[in-house]
């Protein structure tokens, strides 16, 4: 997935940012507590770095050094204004260097990117989510996610339950705009790579569905980013990027359905390709993935990369379950490079279980998906958030014969020709050997409006196969089956459309009405839909 | 008997009413007439013709009381008119009898006499008994009467006023004589300022004043009897005026306001009060209002753009000064109603100066930007003229009235592309019948009426689409792809509307139509499907097309305002002029109504054009709008460093926004639009990139130069200090050594050039001293080594002449003086040197971090320079194949380009980041030029709207419908030379014609 790609590349990057802020702290203290602190800081014992540095505070009121770690711990609890009061001390004195000031920078366009956020924290106290307006209507989604994840994912599978420190920051923020002045990306950056989510800093910062016109997969991406939280918690950050990424997306599903499951489609359809007898394509080697992922020549060798380090876990999880998963991180939390811990975990040379993990993927008998056709983050270009959603959607349209068509069709639409339209969108449809999701999903659309329901499930159903993750898809199928009378059906097509899109009001509203009265999301739901809509349900 | 009575007095009380009424009025108005004519002496006679018509209304208004007071009269009446005889009369002097208690011999049959006199009168009608005819004919008397009065009031108001106001007159105290009173009356008359006249006395006048308002009049008169006190008594006023008595004359004085009259009033030393009995007359001579006439290019006057001047001629006269003179304009907006007008606003064209001036006239330009003319708006304009009058305010006269409207391409342009998107949703509704025709059963009855109502579609469309061909000729902003679209798309569709206009006929035709005889109608619909598929998405992108390639137009305008605000606050921060300061006001608004225009003009383009061209973040104004704001402040405030930090803050975000549009309107052309016009569009793209990245690297070499110029001044001026004090006594000894030069040995033989290289060498030493003293150490090397050229000529030319003389010798005078230049020369020449080492170097001033910078900046310039190296040679290909207008003169613009991009290159080599600056800002525009050239070529020229800014409208003078004076002279001399007899008198016309 893109955007998850990258937010491990930009976590790399912010590593290294890390290392500087530690190494300027560790150069700019003459005693051995403050570059203490900084070591914490570098292996996520937050908790321990703040005790320390009080404790500091107290013995040194004032002394520069002691106020820089205080500083860097502060802003990893999220207190921005302690933190820049203490920076600000220390430029009075005289004595800040660039990196003191280059850490004020960063501190002061969080303050300034969070001033006016509201801060909610769940029922049960362990998360604590900075938002701003109608981001409200995430809240309770992100508690149940998060809650289910630090369930399964801190609790179970890595047991790391106790190293989380409490609560756990969530920052949701309205713009990328947001997200640029928070980390070191920026605008143009965060578009083109498709970051949307970092953990860093002790805190998980995700850019708010809204912010995109189509929505993407937000609450995966969430439990996505609390994955690298807890490996890093766990790992003491020892864990490179190419493994944090395979753990991060083994369980990013993992809040809704067991450890794993399927091979993300597009994945499947990369490594396939890679391992087909007569492909040009190979796999790429791990040797080749260092040092970054993000320096492969091509973005297709960075997707296959980061396909090929999901299945290592699977791999890895196959074999030895989750104690083998965790024994790895352990050895590596001990100072094991990460391919000595995985074969010695595996208890093999590290060349047998590249050959191992290479004869296990080849008889899972992958295969390709010829329809697949890329899709990539629609931002939107509206200042306040808003999505629009226009009929002419076929900007990713590379054949220009099916964009034609299509265009056609969307036109049709707007004059509410939609049969017409329909003519159109199956003249693009046919045109081409794949399936382009905006065309299937304006086509089902379009029979869904006529009432020609099983056409309408005809073509959005292959699609939504390929495209699990369009929210749009996901809606139009709700639609589909709830006309046919098929209420589970239509509850989970909507459920996910809102862990894609939350901003559209539709399924919120089908959900109040679908939903067992009884059923706490009953409620929620309503008060989504009347919140979006404006009208009472 | 009672109802009769009332009637007889209401019938005598109207009859006697109506003529005292008619008596009085007719005599009122007679007194009143007569009193204006006999003046005071008769308002005697006057009031007492009104005493008596009083008397005579009182007696008529008495009389029906007194007529009718008792009852016998009546009773009488009664018995005579009703027929009762005596019966009335009997029954009143017996019921009085009874009633008075006399012994009757008969009360009974009093009582029944009584009775039956009663009865009898109860049965008379009392309007019968009682005509009030009578009354009614002697009311006819009092509308003649009232008749009479309006009509006096309507022919001779001002008499009857007169004569009124002579009644109401006071007598004034005092024996009124006929006699005169005072003789030989000067008159002396001290005139308003205003006037600019000069004081004039009147001697031995009869008293009468004439003079304009404001005058002070002094009088001078000689009593004709002795006199102890004097004064003057004006006409309706009750203050008299003190008269002195100066050796035996009266003086008075008075101001002259109202027209009127005044008497001398003198009191002999007996104590006897004598008045004149004639009033001596004032008349107040009338001040005229101003004459001012207006010139302007026509009645109505058209331009183009908002920022046009008008050329005004005017004329204005008075006749005693003409004051201010102001140009009063206000928008008249054309609506249903009729003419809507806004509130006028002023433009002062001159201003009171205090000069005597009756007449005056001037030619002025009237800049349109006072007016913010809206595309389409009309305003009507005229010139006001005020006197200098201030007695009591000034008189203003008003020129005729012109009009003024901004007639706009830009908004015909709008109007077509309405149009055509209304074609393209058009196109849209008609594919969808197509396509439904397809699917039409030929089997069923209808078949034939369905595919004829699609046919009258198609036709209607077709008419739509060929109207639209035509009004496109006339839209000068259409791009040049549009009307070969449509007419290709019309032919297209014509043709096969055209086979299926003619299948229809047939078939109509026909009584019984089968299913395959629809045939040709069947095989012809996927060809109009086709067709219609294709033309939807033509208009569609054609009209998307525009509006984004309106908006880029619009994000271009927007800049050049910002570069133009952009200077004039620099020209303000060095001037503080007032003018200039009106100018950044005027080009704020611009400014902020360029960025409104944006707003509404994108909002239009959602649905219209695809979300991927759109960069909704990138038109939202609302940050520029209040950085406008802020800039308003900061200029308010007279902070003008401020007001240009702001706008230099303001100034990145439009490049953003200019870069948006400029971005999308080229992704869309790229994506949508022909190869040809591709080419034209690449090639102004990368133009469009070099230029973008060639202002990024003058954007940064700026930053770096502003950072390091107050270094360097400070630097300069040490070393300027350091070199002034080092130099001094060199630089006296040259000036001195200079002034020892005897100019006088250089004149025999030497001409007028070479003394005027040693004043020049004099000058630049004096001034050299001077700019060394003030620091500006690169002014005094510059002097010094003009100085040092002027003398190597100046000997040049005297060993010239040296060489002439035969007999040169060491004492020849050219020879000294050639030695002595030589001297002075090799001195100068020393300090010119002392300053080049005096002067730092062009980067010892630079950190290391900025030397760095300026090899990166470097580096980027070469490849900009290769890139540009790349896109001549692809423009050179481009134009052997006669796809670019890159020949002449845009070549030339990309040579000079590169030119100044080596130059740049060089200098920020040489660690110069200002002479470098001026080579980015030299290759900028260059390629700025170029872009706009390549912008045309896809675009008419009339699009340009910088050539509109230029606009100026002049007043047709007669000059300009004559040919040139040494044209003229020609063809006279030409006409003066024989032509064929045949053809005398035409070529004779003919050159009269022409030089008319």
């Amino acid at each position: 997935m893109t955007w998850r790609r990258w937010a491990r590349v930009m976590s790399s990057g912010l590593i290294v940012l890390s290392a500087w802020l530690i190494s300027s702290i560790a150069h700019a203290q003459a005693s051995s507590a403050p570059s203490h602190i900084a070591m914490l800081l570098e292996e996520w014992r937050v908790e321990e770095a703040a005790s320390e540095a009080d404790a500091l505070a107290k013995a040194h009121p004032g002394d520069p050094d002691t106020l820089i770690a205080r500083a860097a711990v502060r802003y990893q609890l999220g207190d921005y204004a302690g933190a820049l009061a203490d920076l600000d001390a220390v430029l009075k004195t005289g004595r800040a260097g660039e990196d003191v000031r280059g850490l004020r920078a960063l501190i002061a366009s969080t303050e300034s990117a969070v001033k006016g956020f509201a801060e909610a924290r769940s029922p049960d106290g362990h998360i604590v989510v900075r938002y701003t307006g109608r981001d409200k209507i995430l809240l309770p989604y992100v508690f149940e996610t998060i809650g289910a994840a630090r369930r399964e994912i801190a609790g179970r599978d890595f047991d790391a339950l106790a190293l989380l420190g409490d609560p756990i920051r969530v920052e949701i923020y309205p713009t990328v705009k947001h997200l640029s002045k928070v980390s070191t990306l920026t605008e143009h950056e965060i578009e083109t790579s498709g970051t949307i989510a970092l953990c860093k800093w002790n805190k998980l910062m995700i850019v708010s569905p809204r912010a995109l016109v189509l929505g993407y997969p937000w609450l995966d991406t969430l439990a996505h980013e609390f994955t690298h939280f807890v490996v890093s918690r766990a790992s003491r950050g020892t864990v490179p990027v190419w493994l944090q990424e395979g753990l991060a997306k083994f369980e990013e599903r993992r809040w809704r359905q067991p450890p794993g499951g399927a091979l993300p489609i597009t994945a499947e359809h990369l490594l396939a390709a890679a391992l087909a007898p007569k492909s040009t394509k190979r796999l790429i080697t791990f040797e080749e993935m260092y040092p970054s992922m993000a320096k492969l020549p091509s973005q297709a060798d960075t997707a296959l990369a980061f396909a090929e380090v999901y299945t290592v876990v699977e791999y890895l999880h196959e074999r030895k379950g989750w104690d083998g998963v965790r024994a790895v991180i352990d050895r590596m939390r001990a100072g094991q490079g990460d391919a000595g811990a995985v074969a010695a975990v595996l208890g093999e040379s590290y060349d047998d279980f590249v050959k191992g993990w290479k004869t296990w993927l080849r008889g899972r008998h992958l295969r390709e998906h010829r329809g697949l056709v890329p899709t990539s983050l629609k931002f939107s270009k509206a200042k306040d958030g808003k999505s629009v959603d226009s009929d002419d959607d076929t900007a990713d349209i590379t054949e220009e014969k099916v964009r034609r068509f299509a265009r056609l069709g969307g036109l049709l639409r707007t004059q509410k020709r939609l049969p017409e339209a329909a003519v159109e969108y199956e003249k693009a449809r046919a045109a081409s050997s794949e399936i382009h999701l905006p065309v299937a999903h304006k086509l089902a659309r379009t029979y869904i409006e006529m009432g020609a329901i099983d056409r309408a499930l005809a073509v959005a159903e292959p699609a939504f196969e390929l495209y699990p993750e369009s929210g749009g898809l996901a809606v139009t199928l709700g639609e589909a089956w709830q006309a046919r009378g098929d209420h589970v059906k239509a509850v989970a097509n909507f459920t996910s459309a809102i862990q894609v899109n939350p901003f559209d009001p539709l399924p919120h509203c089908r959900l109040a009405q679908l939903l067992e009265e009884g059923d706490a999301k009953k409620a929620s739901e309503r008060d989504a839909c009347t919140e979006l809509t404006g009208a009472p349900q | 008997m009672k109802s009769v009575r009332r009637r007889l007095r209401a019938r005598q009380a109207a009859s006697d009413g109506a003529l005292a009424l008619s008596v009085g009025a007719t005599l009122a108005l007679c007194v009143l007439l007569a009193a204006a004519g006999l003046g005071p002496a008769g308002r005697t006679l006057a009031w007492a013709l009104l005493g008596g018509a009083g008397a005579q209304a009182a007696f008529f208004a008495l009389r029906p009381l007194w007529r009718w007071r008792t009852d016998d009269e009546v009773a009488r009446l009664v018995g005579e008119l009703g027929g009762l005889g005596d019966l009335p009369l009997t029954a009143v002097e017996l019921a009085r009898d009874l009633a008075s208690g006399q012994q009757l011999s008969s009360p009974a049959l009093v009582r029944a006499t009584i009775a039956h006199a009663e009865s009898a009168c109860a049965r008379l009608a009392p309007d019968k008994l009682v005509d009030l005819a009578p009354a009614r004919r002697r009311s006819l008397l009092v509308l003649g009467v009232a008749a009479a009065w309006a009509i006096s009031l309507v022919a001779m108001p001002g008499r009857i006023g007169q004569g009124w106001q002579t009644m109401q007159e006071k007598r004034a105290p005092g024996e009124i004589t006929s006699e005169p009173l005072v003789a030989d009356v000067d008159v002396e008359l001290a005139f308003p300022s205003y006037t600019k006249l000069s004081p004039r006395v009147l001697r031995g006048t009869s008293g009468d004043v004439l003079a304009p308002r404001g005058t002070i009049v002094t009088l001078h008169a000689r009593p004709l009897a002795p006199v102890k006190t004097a004064e003057l008594r004006f006409d309706g006023k009750d203050a008299p005026v003190a008269v002195a008595l100066e050796g035996g004359n009266l003086v008075a004085r008075f101001t002259a306001l109202d027209p009127g009259g005044y008497r001398f009033a003198l009191r002999s030393p007996a104590g006897t009060l004598s008045l004149e009995a004639e009033s001596h007359r004032v008349e107040i001579e009338p001040d005229r209002a101003p004459h001012i006439e207006l010139r302007a290019p026509s009645d109505e006057v058209e331009v183009k753009s908002a920022r046009a001047k008008i050329q005004l001629e005017y004329a204005a006269d008075d006749d005693y000064g003409v004051g201010s003179i102001d140009l009063v304009w206000r928008v008249v907006e054309k609506s249903a109603k009729g003419n809507k007008a806004e509130k006028s606003k002023v433009h002062k064209v001159h201003v009171a100066d205090g000069k005597d001036r009756k007449a005056l006239g001037d030619r002025f330009d009237w800049d349109l930007a006072d007016v913010d003319l809206a595309a389409g708006a009309r305003v009507e304009f005229f010139l006001e003229a005020a006197d200098l009058d201030d007695q009591p305010a000034p008189n203003v006269g008003r020129s005729k009235s012109y009009f003024v409207h901004r007639a706009s391409p830009e908004q015909k342009h709008d109007e077509m592309i309405e149009r055509e998107a209304e074609l393209a949703e058009a196109a849209v509704k008609l594919l969808a019948d197509r396509i439904d025709a397809e699917s039409i059963d030929d089997e069923t009855e209808t078949a034939l009426e369905a595919r004829a109502l699609i046919h009258i579609k198609t036709e209607t469309f077709v008419a739509q689409l060929q109207e639209l061909t035509k009004l496109v000729a006339g839209d000068a902003l259409a791009p040049v792809e549009l009307k070969p679209s449509l007419v290709e798309m019309l032919a297209r569709l014509g043709r096969i509307a055209g086979v299926e206009d003619e299948d229809l006929r047939e078939l109509r035709e026909r009584a019984q139509v089968s299913a395959r005889e629809l045939t040709s109608l069947r095989l012809l619909a996927p060809r109009f499907v086709v067709e219609m598929e294709n033309d939807t998405l033509r208009l569609a992108d054609l009209v998307a097309r525009q509006r984004l390639d309106e908006l880029a137009m619009l994000g271009n305008e927007i800049s050049k305002s910002r570069d133009r605000l952009k200077d004039l606050l620099e020209k303000y921060k060095a001037s503080r002029s007032d003018t200039v300061k009106k100018e950044i006001e005027r080009e704020l608004d611009e400014l902020q109504r360029r960025l409104a225009e944006l707003q509404q003009k994108a909002s239009k383009l959602e649905g219209e054009v695809p979300d991927e061209y759109l960069n909704r973040e990138a038109m939202d104004d609302k940050d520029m709008q209040s950085q406008l704001d802020a800039i308003r402040d900061k200029l308010q405030k007279g902070d003008v460093d401020g007001a240009l930090a702001e706008m230099r803050k303001m100034s990145q975000a439009l490049d953003g926004v200019r870069e948006a549009l400029d971005n999308e309107a080229k992704n869309f052309r790229d994506e949508r639009f022909s190869a040809e016009q591709k080419a034209l569009a690449e090639m102004e793209n990368e133009v469009a990139d070099l230029e973008h990245d060639e202002r990024e690297i003058a954007r940064e070499t700026d930053e770096l130069q502003q950072r390091t110029s107050p270094e360097q001044d400070r630097r300069n001026k040490e070393k300027a200090e350091a070199a002034a004090q080092r130099l001094k006594s060199q630089v006296q000894e040259l000036v001195k050594k200079l002034a020892e030069i005897d100019g006088r040995s250089l004149d025999s033989r030497l001409d007028r050039s070479a003394h005027e290289r040693l004043d020049k060498a004099r000058r630049d030493a004096g001034e050299l001293e001077r700019a060394l003293g003030q620091g500006e150490l690169g002014e005094a090397r510059s002097l010094a080594h003009d100085a040092v050229q002027q003398l190597d000529m100046l000997a040049e030319r005297l060993q010239a002449a040296e060489q002439m003389e035969l007999w040169a010798s060491a004492r020849s005078p050219v020879r000294r003086a050639r030695q002595e230049v030589r001297e002075v020369g090799e001195l100068a020449q020393k300090l010119a040197d002392a300053l080049d080492d005096a002067m730092p170097r062009s980067d010892e001033n630079l950190s290391r971090e900025d030397r760095e910078q300026l090899g990166k900046l470097q580096e980027r310039q070469r490849a900009v320079r290769r890139r540009l190296d790349e896109a001549m040679g692809k423009a050179q290909r481009r134009s052997q194949s006669g796809q670019s207008p890159m020949s002449g003169e845009g070549a030339q613009q990309m040579g000079e380009a590169g030119a100044h991009m080596d130059g740049a290159h060089q200098r920020l080599g040489d660690g110069e980041p200002r002479g470098a600056l001026t080579e980015e800002q030299a290759a900028i525009e260059q390629l700025g030029g170029l872009k706009k050239k390549l912008s045309d070529a896809r675009h008419p020229p009339q699009s340009s709207s910088a050539q509109m800014d230029k606009e100026r409208v002049e007043i047709p003078g007669a000059d300009q419908y004559k040919a040139p004076r040494e044209f003229r002279d020609q063809l006279m001399d030409a006409m003066k030379r024989p032509a064929p007899d045949a053809y005398r008198e035409r070529v004779k016309k003919f050159y009269e014609e022409i030089a008319r």
